[in-house]
């Protein structure tokens, strides 16, 4: 158990990064847990969480304030990093490997 | 009530202060941004309501993870300050302070106000009560300084010529100094001018006790203070600005002095102490050998010196009269009378420091009813804030931090009330000083002293920690009850609701013995000035006409300038009468005078007689209109030899109950054997009030004729046809033609001089009820605030009560009934103390008992109807209260 171990939201707020395509700020993000995981999710949570990520190397950010020039609104982006990319391989494969076998017990249980 | 598209809700302020306290504003708009978006879609997706809701949440949680130190751009955590920075979070915690209070305008000018005034009220009076009262004399070793008296048991009056001229020969040891003096008024003249002055004559030693020493010239030499001496004077710089050129060397010029030239041979400062305020003239006493014991108009002060004991120097001036005693033992009769001594300071305060003290007592009542209702504030104050202090302590805030924050509020609410408090004491003190000349002595010394700043600052300091010490302990009660952000009330608030009643209660309690105060002093007022005069005051004037002793040098050339000028003045045609006396009722006269009845002498030993005097002529009792019960007045020429007076009813009730006065004798006293010759009693009229119109004595008054006792300068009386003032111009007009060099002066109506008797007492009932207003209407804003307060927290009850089918009735009578008992004990409990709070005040009322019962129950009924009126006001919120609105919103 390492100190870069991921917590429960950070690796779902991860892979939701993933699934917009490597980029997102927390509107989309939000819309996304909640579409696959059917649970509302806190915007705020979201907010720090991505805060947290960044703050141990797993997202950078950009201000980006061309995404709706007519309103001046601004939005903050959120990119995965090659370590945050490594360590959900790492994740999935130790996942992966622990389900190895069980999946259709778990089913019928 | 539907917002236009694009609104959203706003985080409440609680929220709002947290979210804007620990983002930067960019980034507060960023994520605000991102927030609204999402509310936007969830709009879209469900309803508007739900929207709401959610948006509201995502604020609070927003908030709250920052609070508990979630970070978010690296701003600081809020639970652990960066060392070192103390001042800056002081600086911070004071800018929170006053914007959390400029959010609640009306709480903070009424909180403000209400110390403010309290602060400024006894900051005024304790700097009153210190220069006055306790603020030794502005003399050298002041607190060593005496003032010699004639004393008599509990009688006491002035010293005389003959005890100064023992005491001078022969010093007593316990005495540093000694000093006479001897106050009137003299014509001054330099030059053309001529000027009607009060003056005092002192002996050489006076200014020097006092260490007023001449800016130039010199003090008087031993050589001018004794018989035979050049007169010379000492005169102020202010009377040489005005009386002289500028420029003009002034030591050494010559001043007529009722006609006398005196040399003046220094010019003393303008500020003098108390004992010579106003007075501008001070021409050498001579001390001589007097031919008589009296009279008792020769004050004498001294100083002691170091370390004297004050039983051995009365002992010495007891010796000192005993020796003198019978020198001039037929002169005065009254064995047991010796020489004594007062402090010089009460002699100079005379009876002011009672009424100071009264006013100090009413004042600090009100600093007690400000308290309470600031206090009351700061409860309801503490309730509110009791939800954001809850989440900053549960949060992980210290209890020290809390502290320092409720004390950061305290402290910009006491620095606001102390600035109002020192306007109100500067204004206060500026309109003590030009109202209370003449009414107050020492009214010069009257200013901010090191020793009333530093009273400001202790009771500025005091509010302050009172202040955060309620505002804490209400608040802390509160702090672990009260988490939940999204509102509802606080279960703490019976506990505080009832406190705020008791303290309330206590404003009433307090404001009832005051009012009664007042109440009584207006009324001694109201019988004083409904009290008569004796005689018909209207169109009656006075005016003081002093002959010039070089022109009149003798008693017949003054008579007869009267007799002709009088019979001149009642042949005007806008006068009706005129007469001249050396009194003016109802002003009361300076003193009586003691005399010796032949046919009922005193034993000897026995106190002499003594009654109100005054000289007068016949058409003094004409121009008053006075009543002549038996025998006759004066008549205009003396036709024998004996000398003649009139006395009043009193007079006779005392001295012969039942009998006629008519032909007794009488001697003036202070006279040797063959000294005084015998007065007849001719004539006994009705009693005018000559002792002042409060005064219920019934002293009896002695009337002696002008004609055989002259005067230079005396009051010309005249009662002119309609209004008192339209006669003056005619009668100085005849007066001016006889001699161009009569100075006349001083003219005043009866009604002015009644008025002038009064200023005193209505000075002082004016105060007393200013005070006494202000604490009623301090404690109704109490009454009113408790159960605004308390009609605003119960609102669902009332809501059920009125939801039950109670009505509004129900709900006004409840609330109704809360309040009036809130005032009722609180009055109940006055009362009961004010019997002990008034009784001091006896000795200034007037034909009104403490206890009249017409005064308490004005007060208490006015007293429960305005606060009938103040509860009325939330009652009627309370009666309004739609049970539906309530019940949808819990």
């Amino acid at each position: 158990m390492g100190k870069n171990r991921l917590g429960e939201f950070e690796h779902r707020l991860l892979l939701a990064v993933l699934r917009l395509g490597g980029e997102a700020y927390s509107v989309p993000l939000v819309l996304e847990l909640e579409e696959r995981t059917g649970r509302e999710v806190s915007q705020s949570s979201v907010f720090i969480v991505l805060q947290r990520l960044e703050k141990k190397g797993l997202l950078t950010s950009r201000l980006d304030e061309q995404t709706k020039p007519e309103t001046g609104r601004v939005r903050r982006y959120f990119r995965l990093t090659p370590e945050a990319m490594r360590q959900l391989r790492e994740s999935r494969s130790d996942l992966m490997a622990l389900w190895e076998g069980i999946s259709t017990t778990l089913d019928e249980a | 009530m539907s917002r236009p598209s694009g609104e959203h809700p706003r985080p409440g302020p609680l929220t709002g202060f947290i979210l804007r306290r620990r983002l930067d504003p960019p980034q507060w708009a960023r994520l605000s941004d991102e927030l609204v978006e999402m509310y936007e879609h969830r709009k879209a997706t469900t309803d508007r309501a739900t929207a709401d809701r959610w948006l509201r949440r995502e604020y609070r949680r927003l908030a709250l993870r920052l609070a508990a130190g979630a970070r978010l751009d690296g701003v600081p955590s809020p639970t652990r300050p960066p060392r070192g920075d103390g001042l800056a979070s002081l600086v911070q915690d004071l800018r929170h302070s006053l914007r959390g209070l400029s959010r609640v305008p009306m709480f903070t000018l009424a909180i403000v106000a209400t110390v403010g005034l309290g602060i400024g009220g006894t900051s005024l009076v304790f700097t009153i009560v210190h220069s006055v009262l306790i603020a030794p004399l502005p003399y050298p070793a002041g607190d060593r300084m005496v003032l010699l008296r004639t004393v008599d048991g509990e009688q006491m009056w002035s010293t005389s010529m003959a005890d100064a001229y023992a005491l001078f020969e022969t010093p007593p040891e316990s005495f540093e100094g000694l000093a006479v003096y001897s106050r009137g008024t003299s014509r001054i003249a330099q030059g053309t001018e001529v000027e009607l002055l009060r003056t005092k004559h002192v002996t050489p030693g006076y200014f020097p006790m006092l260490g007023h020493d001449p800016v130039s010239g010199r003090h008087f030499n031993e050589a001018e203070g004794r018989p035979g001496g050049a007169p010379a004077v000492l005169v102020t710089e202010g009377f040489r600005l005005r009386s002289f050129a500028a420029s003009t060397e002034v030591v050494g010029r010559s001043l007529l002095v009722d006609g006398e030239p005196h040399v003046i041979v220094g010019i003393l400062p303008d500020r003098l102490g108390p004992l010579d305020q106003g007075i501008e003239v001070f021409p050498v006493l001579v001390v001589n050998v007097p031919p008589r014991k009296g009279p008792f108009f020769y004050p004498m002060i001294g100083r002691l010196r170091e370390g004297a004991d004050p039983g051995t120097a009365r002992a010495q001036l007891a010796a000192v009269s005993e020796r003198i005693f019978p020198i001039w033992q037929d002169s005065f009769t009254q064995e047991s009378a010796v020489l004594g001594f007062v402090d010089l300071k009460d002699a100079v305060l005379g009876n002011v420091d009672r009424t100071l003290l009264m006013v100090f007592t009413a004042v600090a009542f009100l600093l007690v009813i400000a308290s309470a209702n600031a206090s009351s504030l700061l409860v309801a104050r503490g309730i509110t804030r009791a939800r954001e202090i809850g989440i900053r302590s549960a949060l992980g805030a210290s209890a020290g931090r809390v502290v320092r924050l409720l004390l950061a509020e305290a402290w910009v609410i006491a620095a606001a009330a102390g600035a109002m408090g020192l306007v109100v004491t500067m204004v206060g003190l500026e309109t003590v000083r030009r109202l209370g000349t003449g009414r107050l002595p020492r009214v010069d010394e009257v200013g901010l002293g090191p020793e009333a700043i530093a009273f400001f600052l202790l009771v500025t300091a005091g509010s302050w920690l009172m202040f955060g010490v309620v505002a804490g302990a209400s608040a802390a009660r509160s702090r672990t009850r009260a988490i939940s952000i999204g509102g509802g009330r606080t279960t703490a608030s019976r506990g505080m609701l009832i406190l705020r009643r008791t303290l309330a209660g206590t404003q009433f309690a307090v404001t009832i013995p005051l009012l009664v105060a007042a109440g009584l002093l207006v009324q001694s007022l109201r019988q004083v000035q409904n009290e008569s005069f004796g005689f018909d005051p209207e169109g009656v004037v006075s005016m003081l006409v002093t002959l010039p002793r070089e022109s009149y040098p003798n008693w017949p050339d003054v008579h007869a300038f009267w007799t002709s000028a009088l019979a001149e003045i009642e042949a005007l045609p806008a006068v009706v009468a005129a007469g001249v006396a050396d009194a003016r009722p109802p002003l009361p006269i300076d003193g009586g005078n003691n005399f010796v009845l032949e046919d009922r002498p005193v034993r000897p030993g026995d106190p002499p007689l003594t009654a109100p005097w005054i000289t007068a002529d016949a058409g003094f009792f004409r121009t008053l209109g006075l009543r002549i019960a038996e025998g006759r007045v004066f008549d205009p020429i003396p036709s024998d030899t004996m000398r003649h007076a009139v006395v009043d009813e009193s007079w006779v009730a005392r001295f012969y109950p039942g009998e006629s006065p008519l032909g007794r004798r009488f001697r003036s006293g202070g006279c040797t054997v063959d000294g005084c010759p015998w007065v007849e009693i001719v004539g006994v009229v009705q009693d005018v009030k000559t002792s002042g119109l409060d005064d219920t004595r019934k002293l009896g008054t002695i009337y002696y004729d002008f004609a055989r006792d002259s005067y230079s300068a005396i009051r010309l009386h005249v009662r002119a046809r309609g209004e008192a003032l339209s006669a003056v111009p005619s009668v100085r007009a005849v007066i001016r033609a006889r001699d161009e060099g009569i100075p006349v002066g001083e003219v005043r109506t009866v009604e002015d001089l009644a008025a002038e008797s009064l200023a005193g007492r209505r000075y002082t009932s004016t105060l007393v009820a200013l005070l006494a207003m202000t604490a009623l209407l301090l404690s109704i804003v109490g009454v009113y605030g408790v159960m605004a307060y308390y009609v605003r927290q119960h609102v669902r009850d009332i809501g059920i009560r009125i939801a039950l089918g109670g009505g509004p009735a129900s709900a006004l009578q409840m609330v109704l009934r809360r309040g009036m008992a809130v005032a009722g004990v609180g009055t109940i409990v006055g009362l009961l103390f004010t019997p002990w709070l008034t009784r001091p005040l006896s000795d200034l009322l007037y034909g009104v008992r403490p206890g009249d019962p017409l005064v308490l129950t004005a007060v208490t009924a006015s007293t429960l109807l305005v606060a009938f009126a103040a509860t009325v006001v939330p009652g009627w919120q309370a009666a309004r209260t739609d049970p539906a609105v309530t019940l949808r919103e819990e």
